[in-house]
Order: C-alpha cells, then sequence, then structure tokens
C-alpha cells in the first residue's frame, strides 16, 4: 500500500481550496431537506404558501446552504495530495464541527438553479493547545450572483487532557 | 415583555427582552442517519463518521455518536422562523452565527430558546439582533447563537 499523506494542522496552509462544486436545486431535493432536519413550513414545499409568504415560489430553506454549498474538506483536501484524518488507515480519527457563520447574500435559491461553490481554509487558530481550522465556504448561482457565505470550524487537533469544547468560545 | 409570532411580528413593536416560542428538538440515531443521507450530497471515500458509525464514535471523544454540528444550525433557523417571515432570515444582511458547547447525542431533547436584544437601522434596513442558546435536558447549554434578521 502506498503511504498516505494526512492532513494535519501543520500540513494545512490557509489558502487552501477545493475545486469548484455544483450542485442543481430541485422540488425534490429542498422536500428532502427538509425531510432531514423536520422542517414543515410549507413555504419550502408549496408554490401557494411560498407565494402568500411574498416570494415568486417556492425557496430552499435558510441552512440548506450546506447541503447545496456543502463544506467540501475532501476534496479540498485531496487537491493537496493528502487524506483527511478521518480517512487514515491506522489511528483515523474525527474533526469535529466548532461553529458556524452564515451571511446571506440576497440572491435567493429556488429550483432550477444551479449552485456553484468553492471551501477554503480561511484560518488556523489555536486556544489553549487547542489546534482549530477555520473553513470559508462561497457559492453562487448559475447567474453569477452570490448566494451566500459561511464559515465552518473544526477542531483539528486536541490538547492533551481538555475539553475542547471550553475552548471554542470564538467567533470564526 | 411579549413572545414574537411569524405571522404578527414587525419591527415598530418589537422590544429588547421579547422572547421567541420554545422550539424543542430529540435526536435519535435514525434522526442522525436520516441527516446524513438526505442533507449531505455525495460519499466519501473510506470516511470514519463520528455520526453515523457507533463502533468508530465509542472511541473518540464524546464516547458515541453526535449529530452533525450544521443539524443544530438548522434547529436555530427553524427557531427563528417561529417569530420572524422567512423572507427576513434569508434577506441581504441576514446573519446567523453558531457555536457548538457540547454535543447533541442520540437520545438527547434540546430546547431552543432566543431573545431579542437590540434593534436597529443600518444602511437603510430595519434589522434585529438575537441571541439563541439550546439547552438539553441535564441543563447543558449544546449550542449558543447570535442571529440578525432584516425586517
Amino acid at each position: 500500500m502506498a503511504s498516505e499523506r494526512i492532513y494535519e494542522w501543520d500540513v494545512a496552509r490557509e489558502g487552501d481550496e477545493s475545486p469548484p462544486f455544483v450542485f442543481e436545486v430541485t422540488r425534490d431535493t429542498i422536500a428532502d431537506y427538509c425531510k432531514a432536519i423536520r422542517l414543515e413550513n410549507p413555504v419550502y414545499l408549496d408554490e401557494d404558501a411560498a407565494r402568500a409568504a411574498g416570494f415568486p415560489g417556492i425557496v430552499a430553506p435558510p441552512t440548506m446552504c450546506y447541503t447545496y454549498a456543502p463544506m467540501r474538506r475532501v476534496d479540498l483536501i485531496a487537491a493537496r495530495g493528502c487524506v483527511a484524518p478521518e480517512q487514515a488507515h491506522e489511528r483515523p480519527r474525527s474533526t469535529p464541527f466548532v461553529s458556524s457563520a452564515i451571511a446571506f447574500l440576497g440572491a435567493l435559491v429556488r429550483p432550477g438553479d444551479v449552485i456553484s461553490s468553492t471551501t477554503r481554509v480561511l484560518e488556523k487558530w489555536e486556544r489553549r493547545g487547542n489546534r482549530f481550522i477555520t473553513f470559508l465556504i462561497t457559492a453562487r448561482n448559475q447567474r453569477g450572483e452570490p448566494v451566500v457565505e459561511y464559515t465552518y470550524a473544526c477542531i483539528w487537533e486536541y490538547a492533551k487532557g481538555r475539553n475542547v469544547r471550553d475552548d471554542v468560545a470564538r467567533s470564526p | 415583555m411579549g413572545t414574537l409570532h411569524a405571522g404578527t411580528v414587525s419591527f415598530e413593536a418589537i422590544q429588547v427582552g421579547d422572547t421567541l416560542p420554545t422550539l424543542v428538538k430529540e435526536e435519535s440515531q435514525e434522526t442522525i442517519d436520516a441527516y446524513r443521507a438526505l442533507a449531505i450530497p455525495g460519499e466519501r471515500t473510506n470516511w470514519k463518521d463520528l455520526h453515523t458509525d457507533p463502533s468508530f464514535a465509542r472511541q473518540g471523544i464524546f464516547g458515541g455518536t453526535v449529530n452533525m454540528g450544521v443539524a443544530t444550525v438548522s434547529y436555530l433557523a427553524q427557531l427563528l422562523e417561529t417569530a420572524f417571515p422567512v423572507r427576513s432570515i434569508l434577506a441581504r444582511g441576514a446573519r446567523l452565527s453558531m457555536q457548538a458547547r457540547q454535543p447533541f447525542r442520540a437520545g438527547d431533547v434540546v430546547s431552543f430558546t432566543g431573545t431579542v436584544v437590540a434593534k436597529r437601522h443600518d444602511a437603510g434596513q430595519r434589522l434585529v439582533d438575537l441571541e439563541l442558546v439550546g439547552t438539553n435536558t441535564l441543563g447543558d447549554t449544546v449550542a449558543r447563537a447570535t442571529a440578525t434578521v432584516v425586517l
């Protein structure tokens, strides 16, 4: 088996970026998302309800950005010729989520839209010996209009003996 | 102070200290698995999953599976929807920022609450700032968040 290079915190570079990820939004993908989070607001499922709410028709829920513009660290890491800590053959470990901040940029996402997004390493940071990586995901629709951007921070390496959740009181 | 409802809320009537209706969410391994299957596109090769692989998760920092943090963000957005029209949450200038504080495990029940902390005008927009929190049945804070909606 060829040796694998793990994308450790010291390997990561601010500015590392994934190839574009393309997602076509449909009524079915919106319905699936609503089912996944047990969201029953008819604005996302019923054209009449959406129009009554002031929209031109069904729209994607706010946090569906995590689906149509997913955080693609695997692709970013592969572009560097590495594997994620979760993919390591020996002693795989998780790099759990710690925070996210979403900014909506004005363009609604509707069935038929094709969203293109990229994931970039925005910042590497440390707190009390724990090491974090914050990714920035930016998304545009098929007309080139900015849709949303959000950060997604993960704990990448733990300081020994610490409860990382005590250390994340910091905005990404 | 009052409780806000999406059908009746108005910028003029909102006061600092107003609250949002409480939203209660429970996770099970089935709901965690469903989120992974329905909300996350694509497959990850040889990925050891903290959320859907109990044997791997038992060896990790949480000692078991937990939900995906972004699912908790979605519950906070649902909390906002109880008090504000969806267009106010999706408008340019709207924001939602969350920090995970404790894991949301299978079997946990978390209550999400929110409070208005400011109302202001900025660049011609009428903005409402909120603080949101998710608390489990043990009294642990699972998530803290801030949000801005545009009314």
